[in-house]
C-alpha cells in the first residue's frame, strides 16, 4: 500500500461513512455507530501505518498536487504583476501534519468508541454519528491540505460540524444559542482569515505552504504588508482556537454532547488554529510584530482562561476554560518563536484533555449532573475507573512528573524564559492557577461526603446503563484506559529518554534537565495543590463560604471580565441599530418596491399575455399574418431601401 | 441504399402493418397493440443507431443522409418510443380508434424524419405536411367532444400557415428556377435585392415557427396542449419541436444571416420568451402551463439560431436534444399523475404531496422542471449556457440578458409545481406506483438529465460534428 492510497483512505473513509449513514433506510439506522466506528478505525490504522512507515522522517515533505483552477485574467486586476494564478488541491505530508493526523484520527477513534457508550440511549444516534464522521472527514482534510485556501475550505467545514454538534440537542434553548454564538464568532474571525488569504494570493500568487518561507516572502513583500497579512490570518486562529477576545464561544460550546467536547472542542478542532500557526510558521515569523502580537494574545488568553477556570462549578466549564488557557500557552510558545514546543504541547494536551473530557462524560452520564459538588455528593469517588482516569489526566494537566504535560509544559516555560522574562512570569502564573483549579476539582469530587438518600433516589429512577451490557461498558473503559496510557507514555516520547524522539522529530532542540526550572515547577505544584487543599479539604464548608463571600475579584471573575457584556453591548445596541436600518431598507425598498413590485408587474404582464390567447381563430390569424407582413416589410426595407 | 433509408423504411412498413390492423374485423387487444408498438419503437431506435454514421444522397439529390439528419432521426425515434410507452399507460383515446392513433403517430414520426433529410423544397414541403396532418389527427383523437374545437382551429391555423409558406416558396422557386435548397440559397446576389425573393424566403422561414410554436405562430399550442390526449401532446411537444429545429438549422446555417433577418428573429424571440413565460405564470392546468413554457423555450432556441454561426447551430442542436429529454421527463410524470387522478388535464393541485406518494416521481419532476428552468448541474443549464454564450459571441448581449431574466421568471411557475409536489399535503395519500417499463425509462431519463448536464463534452462535440457535416454547399 503506497502513501497516496493510505492518504486517500484517511481522507475518504469518514466521508464514505457519513454518506452511508445518511443513505441508511430508517430501520437500519442502528448500524450507524458501527459504520462510523469502522471508518474511524480504518482511518486511525491507516494514519498509524503511514506514521510508522515514515518514523525516521525520511522522504519528507511529500506533495501530491492536482491543479484545480488557473486564472490568468489581468483585466480583472490591472495592478497585479503576476501572470498566472494557480490554485491547487492535494495532499501535503510532512512531519508536522503526520503527527497531527495521527493525533486526530486516533483520538477520533476513541471518541467514536466512547460515544457508543455515551449516546447509547439517544434517539438521534444516527445523526450524531453521521456528523461525527463528517467532522473526521473535514478535520483530516484540514490537516492534509497543501495550501491556505484548501485549509480554509475545510476550516469552514469543521466550523459547520462544530455548529451542528454543539446544537445537537437543538430542542434545548441554551444549546441552540451556544451553537449560534460559536458560529457567528467564528465567522467574524474567519473574515479576517479570508481577507488575509485574498491579499496574500493577489500579492504573491501562491498559497502553498511549501512556498511560504521567510526568504520568499521578505523578497516579495514589505514588512508592514507581511505584518498585516499575518495578523489577518491570525484572526482566524483566534476564532478557531478560542483566543482572547474570541474565546467566549468555547465555554458555551460545552452544551454539545460530552464526547464532542472531547474531540472537537478540546483535542482537535480548537487545536487546528495552533496547527495552522505551526503550519504557516514561515508566514507568521516573517514579521517580528506579528509574532509579538501572537505572543500577547496568547498570554492574555492563557491568563483569562486559567483565572476563570478557578471559579467554575460545572466540570465541563472548568475543563473548557482550562482548554482556553492551555491553547493560550501553545500560542505563546509559537509567538515566542518555537513552533515545535507549541506542537508538542498540542499533542500531549490533545490526549490528556480528551481523556479528561471523556472522564467528565463518564461522571455526567452516570450521575446526571455537571456540578462537581453534586458529583462528589452522589458518590463520584466510587467510580474507580473514572477517578483513576481523572487523576491521571489532571496530573498531566498540572505538569506533574512523569506525565505527558510535565514535559511539554516545561518546554514551553523554558522557551519563554529564554525569550522574555515578563511572559515567563505570566506563564508561571498560569501554571500555578492550573494546578490550583485542577486540585480544586479533584478534592471536591474526592472529599465530598456522599448523600445516601439522594443517590438512592437517583437509582430508583431506573438507570438502564447501570445494568449496561458488556460491550457498552467496554466502550467506556477502553478509550479511558488507552488515552490514560498514552498520556503517560507520550511525554517520554518527547524527550531523549526513549528511542523515538518526538520533539527532535518536530524540529525542536534537545531538552536538558534544567534543575532551576524543575525546582520552580515543583514549588508551583506543591503550593497550588496546598492552596487547593486548604480551601477545599472540606468541600461543604467551602461551598457555603464561597456563596456568601463578596468581593471585586469574585465579581470580575463571575462576570468573565465583562467580555460577554461588551459583546452584548456591541450586538444589542450598535449591531441592532445598524441592522434596524438595513431591515427597514430591506422591507420597504428591497422587498416591497423591488422584489414584490417586479413580481406584480410581471404578473400584470402575464395577464396581458394571456389575453392575446382569446380563443378566437380569426384573432390568431390576424396576429400571425399581421406580424408576418411586418417582418416581411422590414426585411424588404432593410434589404433594398425602397421605402 | 436500404440501410440509408432504414428508419424511414421501418416506419413505412409499420404504418402499412397498422393500416392492415385497422381493416381487421376483430380488434386486437390494447395490450397486444402496446407491446407491438413498444417492440417497433425499440427496433426503430436500433435502426436509427445502426444508420447513424451513414452518409449518402437519395431520390436524385432531394434527400440527404448525413450525421446531422441521422442524429435528429435518432432523437425522433427516442421521442416516438417514449410516447408509445406513455400511451400504453394512459390515453384518453377511444378503444376502437387506438390503432389509428398509433398509425398517425407512425406517419407523423415518418414525416419528421423526412424533414431532417429533405434538401429540396418539394420534398421538404411534403415532409412537413405529412407530419403536420398526422399531428392534426393525433390531436383530434380523444374521448369527449371538447377537443374537436381546438383541433379544428389547429387544422385551420396550420393549413393557413402552410398556404402562406407555399406562396412564399412559389415566389422563391419562380425567381431562382430551382427547387434545390442549396441552389436557392446560393442564388446570385442580384436576387437578394428582389423584394419578392426576400418576402418569399421570409414567409417560408416564418412558417417554420408554427412547428416550433414561436411567436407569432404559437396560438395553437395552449389550446392543443390542453385538449389533446396526453401522449399525443408529449409527442407534439418533443419530436415535433426537434424536427422544426432541424429544418431551421439547415435553412439558416447555409443562408448565413443578414443583420436585418437576425434582428427580426431577435424581436420574435424576445416576444416569444416574454409572452410564454409571463402567460405561464397564471396557468393552473399543467399541460397548458407546459404549452406556454414551450413557447418560451422556442424563444430561447431562436436566440441560439439567430447568431447564424456554426457554434449557434450546434448549440441549438444540443438544446433541442436536451429539450426532448427534459420535456419527456416532465410528461412522463404528468401522465402518471393524470392516470392516478383519472383526469386527463391535471391541475397543479393534482401534484399535491407527490413526494409522499412517490418520492421517485417527485424527484423526477423536480429534475425535469429545474432542468427546463436551467438550474445547474442539469442538462437544461448546460444547454442554455452554451446556447446563450454562442449568442453572446455574436454580440446579442441584450437578448441573452433578457433570456436570463426570463429564466428567473420561469423558475417561479416551475417551482410552484415543485412546491405543490413537495410541501403541500395531499388529499389522496395512496402511493403512486410506477410500472416497471416506465420505471426503466424514467431512470434512464433522470440519469441523462444529470449526467449529460455534468459531462456534456461528448454530445457537444457530436453536435458540432453533425452540424459541420450537415452544411449544404
Amino acid at each position: 500500500m503506497n502513501d497516496l492510497n493510505l492518504l486517500w483512505i484517511i481522507q475518504l473513509a469518514p466521508l464514505v461513512a457519513f454518506l452511508l449513514i445518511q443513505l441508511l433506510p430508517k430501520n437500519a439506522k442502528r448500524t450507524a455507530p458501527l459504520i462510523a466506528m469502522g471508518a474511524a478505525l480504518l482511518a486511525a490504522l491507516s494514519s498509524l501505518a503511514l506514521f510508522y512507515a515514515h518514523r525516521d522522517g525520511n522522504n519528507m515533505p511529500q506533495q501530491y498536487i492536482y491543479q484545480w483552477l488557473k486564472v490568468s485574467d489581468k483585466s480583472l486586476w490591472p495592478f497585479v504583476t503576476i501572470d498566472h494564478y494557480v490554485l491547487n488541491i492535494g495532499f501535503l505530508v510532512d512531519k508536522l501534519n503526520l503527527l497531527m493526523i495521527t493525533v486526530v484520527t486516533v483520538i477520533a477513534f476513541f471518541v467514536h468508541l466512547f460515544s457508543y457508550y455515551y449516546m447509547a440511549e439517544d434517539k438521534s444516534r444516527a445523526r450524531y454519528f453521521g456528523f461525527l464522521s463528517f467532522f473526521a472527514f473535514s478535520m483530516t482534510g484540514l490537516v492534509l491540505s497543501t495550501n491556505l485556501l484548501q485549509t480554509f475550505l475545510f476550516w469552514e467545514l469543521v466550523g459547520l460540524t462544530s455548529y451542528l454538534l454543539i446544537g445537537f440537542w437543538y430542542e434545548k434553548q441554551s444549546a441552540s444559542t451556544a451553537a449560534r454564538k460559536a458560529f457567528v464568532i467564528n465567522r467574524l474571525a474567519d473574515l479576517g482569515f479570508y481577507l488575509g488569504i485574498v491579499v496574500l494570493f493577489i500579492l504573491t500568487g501562491t498559497l502553498n505552504f511549501t512556498d511560504l518561507n521567510h526568504e520568499f516572502l521578505r523578497q516579495m513583500l514589505p514588512a508592514s504588508t507581511l505584518t498585516i497579512i499575518g495578523i489577518l490570518i491570525f484572526m482566524g486562529v483566534m476564532g478557531k482556537s478560542a483566543q482572547f477576545p474570541f474565546h467566549v464561544w468555547l465555554p458555551d460550546a460545552m452544551e454539545g454532547p460530552t464526547p464532542v467536547s472531547a474531540l472537537i472542542h478540546s483535542a482537535t478542532m480548537v487545536a487546528a488554529g495552533v496547527f495552522l500557526l505551526a503550519r504557516a510558521f514561515g508566514l507568521f515569523s516573517s514579521s517580528e510584530i506579528t509574532l509579538l502580537f501572537i505572543l500577547i494574545i496568547g498570554t492574555l488568553t492563557a491568563l483569562v482562561g486559567a483565572s476563570l477556570a478557578t471559579i467554575q462549578r460545572d466540570i465541563k466549564k472548568i475543563l473548557a476554560y482550562s482548554t482556553v488557557s492551555q491553547l493560550g500557552l501553545m500560542v505563546m510558545a509559537i509567538g515566542a518563536g518555537s513552533a515545535a514546543a507549541g506542537m508538542f504541547h498540542l499533542t500531549t494536551h490533545a490526549f490528556f484533555k480528551s481523556l479528561l473530557f471523556l472522564t467528565s462524560g463518564a461522571f455526567i452520564h452516570h450521575f446526571h449532573s455537571n456540578d462537581i459538588w453534586e458529583i462528589g455528593q452522589r458518590g463520584g469517588k466510587r467510580d474507580k475507573v473514572a477517578v483513576a482516569a481523572l487523576c491521571l489526566g489532571l496530573f498531566s494537566l498540572c505538569g506533574i512528573f512523569p506525565f505527558a504535560g510535565f514535559f511539554s509544559k516545561d518546554l514551553i516555560l523554558e522557551v519563554l524564559r529564554e525569550h522574555n522574562l515578563f511572559f515567563y512570569i505570566a506563564a508561571i502564573l498560569v501554571s500555578f492557577l492550573t494546578v490550583y483549579y485542577s486540585f480544586r476539582m479533584l478534592f471536591v469530587i474526592l472529599f465530598s461526603k456522599e448523600k445516601k438518600d439522594m443517590h438512592a433516589h437517583e437509582t430508583a429512577l431506573a438507570h438502564p446503563h447501570h445494568s449496561s451490557t458488556g460491550a457498552i461498558e467496554l466502550c467506556r473503559v477502553i478509550p479511558l484506559a488507552s488515552l490514560a496510557i498514552i498520556s503517560v507514555v507520550m511525554g517520554f516520547l518527547g524527550t531523549g529518554w526513549l528511542d523515538s524522539r518526538l520533539l527532535l522529530w518536530l524540529g525542536g532542540e534537545e531538552t536538558h534537565v534544567n534543575s532551576e526550572l524543575l525546582i520552580t515547577t515543583l514549588i508551583l505544584i506543591v503550593s497550588g495543590a496546598l492552596l487547593a487543599y486548604i480551601f477545599f479539604k472540606n468541600p461543604e464548608t467551602a461551598e457555603t463560604r464561597l456563596t456568601q463571600s463578596r468581593g471585586p475579584i469574585k465579581t470580575i471573575l463571575e462576570r468573565k471580565f465583562f467580555i460577554d457584556d461588551v459583546y452584548e453591548f456591541l450586538t444589542k445596541k450598535v449591531g441592532m441599530g445598524i441592522a434596524g436600518a438595513f431591515a427597514w431598507f430591506d422591507r420597504k425598498i428591497a422587498k416591497e418596491l423591488m422584489v414584490n413590485g417586479t413580481a406584480y408587474r410581471i404578473l400584470d404582464l402575464g395577464k396581458i399575455s394571456s389575453k392575446i390567447q382569446d380563443g378566437l381563430l380569426q384573432d390568431y390569424l390576424s396576429w400571425a399574418v399581421g406580424v408576418g407582413i411586418l417582418v416581411a416589410f422590414w426585411l424588404v426595407k432593410s434589404n433594398s431601401g425602397i421605402f | 441504399m436500404t440501410l440509408l433509408f432504414l428508419p424511414e423504411m421501418m416506419l413505412s412498413f409499420l404504418s402499412v402493418a397498422l393500416l392492415c390492423l385497422t381493416l381487421l374485423k376483430n380488434q386486437k387487444s390494447e395490450k397486444f397493440l402496446s407491446n407491438f408498438m413498444l417492440l417497433s419503437g425499440l427496433l426503430l431506435m436500433a435502426g436509427c443507431l445502426l444508420s447513424l454514421n451513414l452518409t449518402g444522397s437519395l431520390f436524385s439529390n432531394t434527400y440527404r443522409v448525413d450525421l446531422f439528419s441521422q442524429g435528429f432521426k435518432t432523437i425522433t425515434a427516442l421521442a416516438f418510443l417514449l410516447t408509445v410507452l406513455l400511451a400504453a399507460e394512459w390515453n384518453q383515446i377511444p378503444k376502437n380508434r387506438l390503432v389509428e392513433f398509433y398509425l398517425f403517430l407512425t406517419t407523423g414520426a415518418l414525416g419528421m424524419m423526412m424533414m431532417a433529410s429533405a434538401v429540396d423544397v418539394l420534398s421538404l414541403f411534403v415532409a412537413i405536411e405529412l407530419s403536420a396532418y398526422s399531428l392534426y389527427l393525433l390531436a383530434a383523437l380523444k374521448v369527449g367532444s371538447r377537443n374537436a374545437e381546438s383541433s379544428v382551429k389547429y387544422l385551420i391555423f396550420g393549413a393557413t400557415t402552410s398556404g402562406v409558406a407555399l406562396w412564399g416558396l412559389s415566389l422563391v422557386v419562380g425567381l431562382t428556377g430551382s427547387t434545390s435548397i442549396a441552389e436557392i440559397l446560393a442564388s446570385p446576389a442580384a436576387l437578394s435585392g428582389q423584394p419578392a425573393f426576400v418576402i418569399g424566403l421570409a414567409l417560408f422561414s416564418l412558417s417554420l415557427l408554427f412547428k416550433l410554436s414561436g411567436f407569432p405562430l404559437q396560438f395553437w399550442a395552449p389550446d392543443v396542449y390542453e385538449s389533446a390526449s396526453t401522449p399525443a401532446v408529449s409527442f407534439i411537444a418533443t419530436a415535433s419541436k426537434a424536427a422544426a429545429v432541424t429544418v431551421l438549422i439547415r435553412l439558416f446555417f447555409i443562408s448565413g444571416m443578414p443583420a436585418a433577418f437576425s434582428m427580426a428573429l431577435g424581436v420574435l424571440a424576445f416576444i416569444s420568451m416574454t409572452l410564454g413565460n409571463t402567460a405561464a405564470l397564471l396557468q393552473t392546468d399543467v399541460k397548458r402551463l407546459l404549452a406556454y413554457s414551450s413557447i418560451a423555450q422556442a424563444g430561447y432556441i431562436l436566440v441560439g439560431l439567430l447568431s447564424g454561426s456554426a457554434n449557434g447551430m450546434s448549440t441549438a442542436f444540443f438544446y433541442a436534444f436536451a429539450y426532448v429529454l427534459m420535456n419527456s421527463a416532465a410528461f412522463l410524470v404528468l401522465t402518471l399523475v393524470a392516470k392516478s387522478a383519472g383526469h386527463d388535464n391535471p391541475q397543479i393541485s393534482h401534484f399535491d404531496g407527490l413526494a409522499e406518494r412517490s418520492p421517485f416521481l417527485a424527484l423526477m419532476l423536480l429534475l425535469s422542471l429545474l432542468s427546463l428552468a436551467g438550474i445547474p448541474p442539469l442538462i437544461g443549464f448546460t444547454g442554455k449556457w452554451i446556447l446563450f454564450s454562442s449568442a453572446m459571441e455574436k454580440g446579442h448581449w441584450f437578448l441573452v440578458l433578457w433570456a436570463v431574466l426570463n429564466s428567473v421568471v420561469s423558475l417561479f411557475y416551475y417551482l410552484t409545481i415543485v412546491k405543490h409536489a413537495y410541501i403541500t399535503k395531499p388529499k389522496d395519500t395512496s402511493p403512486l406506483e410506477v410500472p416497471i417499463r416506465l420505471r426503466v425509462a424514467a431512470i434512464g431519463l433522470c440519469a441523462a438529465l444529470v449526467l449529460m448536464g455534468i459531462f456534456p463534452g461528448y454530445f457537444i462535440s457530436f453536435a458540432e460534428h453533425a452540424v459541420a457535416l450537415g452544411l449544404i454547399r
